[in-house]
């Protein structure tokens, strides 16, 4: 068996008991989170909107979605054209244009993020959609990496991704292109 | 095949590479291009030392218990409802995949960017299995239609100019002629993607992080590819070395924050992805392959490479890479990392690797888990001398030196003597075939007295 000889020679080879480091680093202290949240996230070419400033919402993404036509929405406060819990096969949403989900946690030093399939369900929602919409309470935004992975239970969820962004590459000569194989925008709007 | 020829000749390689000055100059600001976007990245960071050396502690607690961790990460991830694999070596590895493939009529495969499966060179193996192998991260996609392996670790094309993609996406992807806008290019290739994701049976990752206490893994991207692959196919496969694995997923903290930024400057992937579970009505394996890496963690000098966690910072870092190409390597990780990790796994045929350096030590000054990359090399000189692995042109000038520099009355007259045969020696008795030291380079002009006799002179009067 492949397991117990593979096992095997790590028992043998493997150096004396070294114990792990105490964590966490250097304390929190930001006393800004929204506004570093803000600055990260345009640098990944993030737009960050405050709810505030927009007066009438389906006015709003109809004035920023011109071209949209397919739109889905996991939040209350906005309902799209297409019902997520008709759909069965992810490949009928390849033709999704806008998609709206909730996300429970934001990183201010990387301006990412979380969204698991508590909060949706379809785990190909935030990537095939051509643009993404993440609503986010400015409350939940924490301050690096150690207090966002502090905050989740990776065991209770099947799948759950930090994004940062609209998908990117720089594959061809080191030049920047947004929008690789995912969502080609990606804009947070925060609440609260 | 004789043993010589068996062996990478990279300062061979090398040489072909920068017979194209100007090519190498492009290729050099490149990839430096890459390390000043990491020192940027880091530079305001108050942490960064602390942070890689946490990380270099947490790899040192893995490597010392990696057998219950990874029994660990197996029983959870089984609870999972994931199916867990075996692998010992590559061709294991390539057996269990076609197996999971053929069971499920698989006819195409999209893959994310997996250095493991260059390791076995799975795609090669599915190819022959009549089973459609589609690269999806644009590099890999674009190095895959060129038939060629990556050339780096993270940036797989960047030897490849805007104007060769073109060229090759008009042949390949129907784009216009002669069109060479990076904009253009990846639009063509997001749509051409697209129906291969949309088409495809099976996905398939690699891994950057496995957590012990949860039995999930984590699969960086910036274009999003791991995931329209995973979640559009109903298997989802991920392979993964042993070493991956992270305790707790609040050791993620850590190395989130040191991957991304060691890589390209970034302060983090634009996709982190964490894949627990199945999907409904999907079958999830994870194939845990050794491939060499259990004997390498006996090496009590080299185990530390191990804790490479594939940033590339090194390579970027390292003036001999820059100037000499992923491919000059001949190894699946090229650069200071790939010549300290391959040959423990074969040291005839890399044995020439530890010599592809300086030893300026800018490797290990960027490492973000802290390995002794620069150390690691001069340790592996020794044991390529020690196991009679040097050509002659090496072992013969070291021999000699040694024996010279042992005996001071012989080195003064030595040194006495070519202070002044220097001075009218024809040059072709220097400069030769024989010689690759006078290769590109000039001797210094002789001085007219040896440092000891200068420091009788000048400062013991005093």
């Amino acid at each position: 068996m492949s397991k117990e000889s593979i096992l095997q020679a790590i028992r043998n080879n493997k150096p004396e008991g070294i114990k792990l480091p105490d964590l966490p680093i250097s304390p929190p202290k930001n006393e800004n989170l929204l506004a570093t949240f803000q600055a990260n996230a345009q640098t990944s070419k993030s737009r960050v909107v405050l709810m505030t400033s927009i007066p009438d919402l389906p006015q709003w993404i109809q004035e920023n979605y011109a071209n949209c036509n397919q739109i889905t929405s996991t939040w209350s406060e906005y309902s799209g054209n297409v019902r997520l819990d008709q759909v069965e096969d992810p490949n009928a949403l390849s033709t999704l244009d806008l998609a709206i989900v909730e996300s429970p946690l934001g990183v201010a030093e990387n301006g990412a993020v979380w969204i698991s399939d508590r909060e949706v369900p379809q785990r190909i929602l935030p990537f095939i959609t051509q643009h993404l919409i993440v609503v986010l309470d400015r409350q939940h935004i924490v301050e690096n990496m150690h207090a966002a992975y502090d905050s989740l239970d990776l065991a209770g969820i099947g799948f759950g991704v930090f994004i940062a962004g609209p998908s990117k590459t720089a594959d061809i000569e080191q030049s920047l292109v947004v929008g690789a194989q995912g969502s080609r925008s990606h804009t947070v709007l925060i609440t609260g | 095949m004789n043993n010589h020829q068996r062996s990478i000749d990279h300062a061979g390689k090398a040489a072909k590479f920068i017979a194209d000055l100007e090519r190498t100059d492009w290729h050099n600001e490149a990839i430096s291009f890459l390390r000043t976007k990491r020192d940027a990245g880091t530079a305001d960071l108050e942490e960064w030392e602390e942070l890689r050396n946490l990380a270099s502690q947490v790899k040192d607690n893995v490597l010392s218990n990696l057998d219950s961790y990874l029994l660990q990460f197996e029983e959870k991830a089984t609870a999972n409802g994931v199916k867990v694999h075996w692998a010992k070596d590559g061709d294991d590895h390539n057996r269990i995949v076609g197996e999971i493939l053929t069971r499920h009529k698989v006819a195409s495969l999209v893959k994310s960017k997996s250095m493991l499966t260059e390791e076995c060179h799975l795609n090669q193996y599915l190819e022959t299995q009549g089973i459609e192998v589609i690269d999806t991260d644009l590099g890999e996609r674009i190095i895959q239609m060129r038939n060629e392996a990556p050339s780096h670790i993270v940036a797989p094309a960047i030897h490849i100019r805007k104007e060769e993609v073109g060229a090759l996406f008009h042949e390949k992807l129907h784009t216009e002629a002669g069109a060479s806008d990076p904009k253009y290019l990846t639009e063509a290739a997001r749509q051409h993607l697209r129906t291969k994701f949309l088409a495809a049976d099976a996905a398939l990752t690699g891994v950057n992080f496995a957590i012990a206490e949860t039995g999930g893994v984590v699969v960086c991207t910036n274009e999003g590819n791991a995931d329209m692959g995973v979640h559009m196919c109903p298997v989802q496969i991920h392979s993964m070395g042993i070493e991956k694995i992270v305790p707790q997923s609040r050791h993620l903290g850590i190395f989130t924050r040191l991957l991304a930024r060691s890589a390209t400057g970034q302060p983090i992937t634009i996709y982190t992805s964490h894949y627990q579970k199945p999907k409904t009505d999907g079958e999830m394996h994870i194939i845990i392959v050794d491939n060499g890496r259990s004997i390498h963690l006996g090496k009590e000098k080299f185990r530390n490479a191990l804790k490479c966690i594939r940033c590339g910072a090194c390579m970027n870092s390292c003036p001999v890479y820059r100037r000499s190409g992923g491919y000059s390597y001949g190894s699946t990780v090229p650069g200071p990392i790939g010549s300290i990790l391959t040959p423990g796994f074969d040291l005839e045929k890399f044995k020439n690797l530890p010599f592809a350096s300086s030893l300026c030590g800018a490797c290990s000054d960027v490492c973000p888990v802290k390995i002794d990359i620069h150390e690691q090399l001069y340790a592996w000189r020794q044991i390529v001398y020690q196991e009679g692995a040097l050509p002659k042109s090496k072992s013969m000038p070291l021999t000699i030196a040694g024996k010279v520099l042992a005996r001071p009355k012989l080195y003064d007259a030595l040194g006495k003597i070519m202070r002044s045969a220097l001075k009218w020696m024809p040059k072709f008795l220097t400069h030769n075939r024989f010689n690759a030291w006078t290769t590109g380079r000039d001797l210094p002009t002789p001085p007219k007295q040896s440092f000891k006799a200068w420091y009788a002179d000048n400062r013991k009067k005093n």
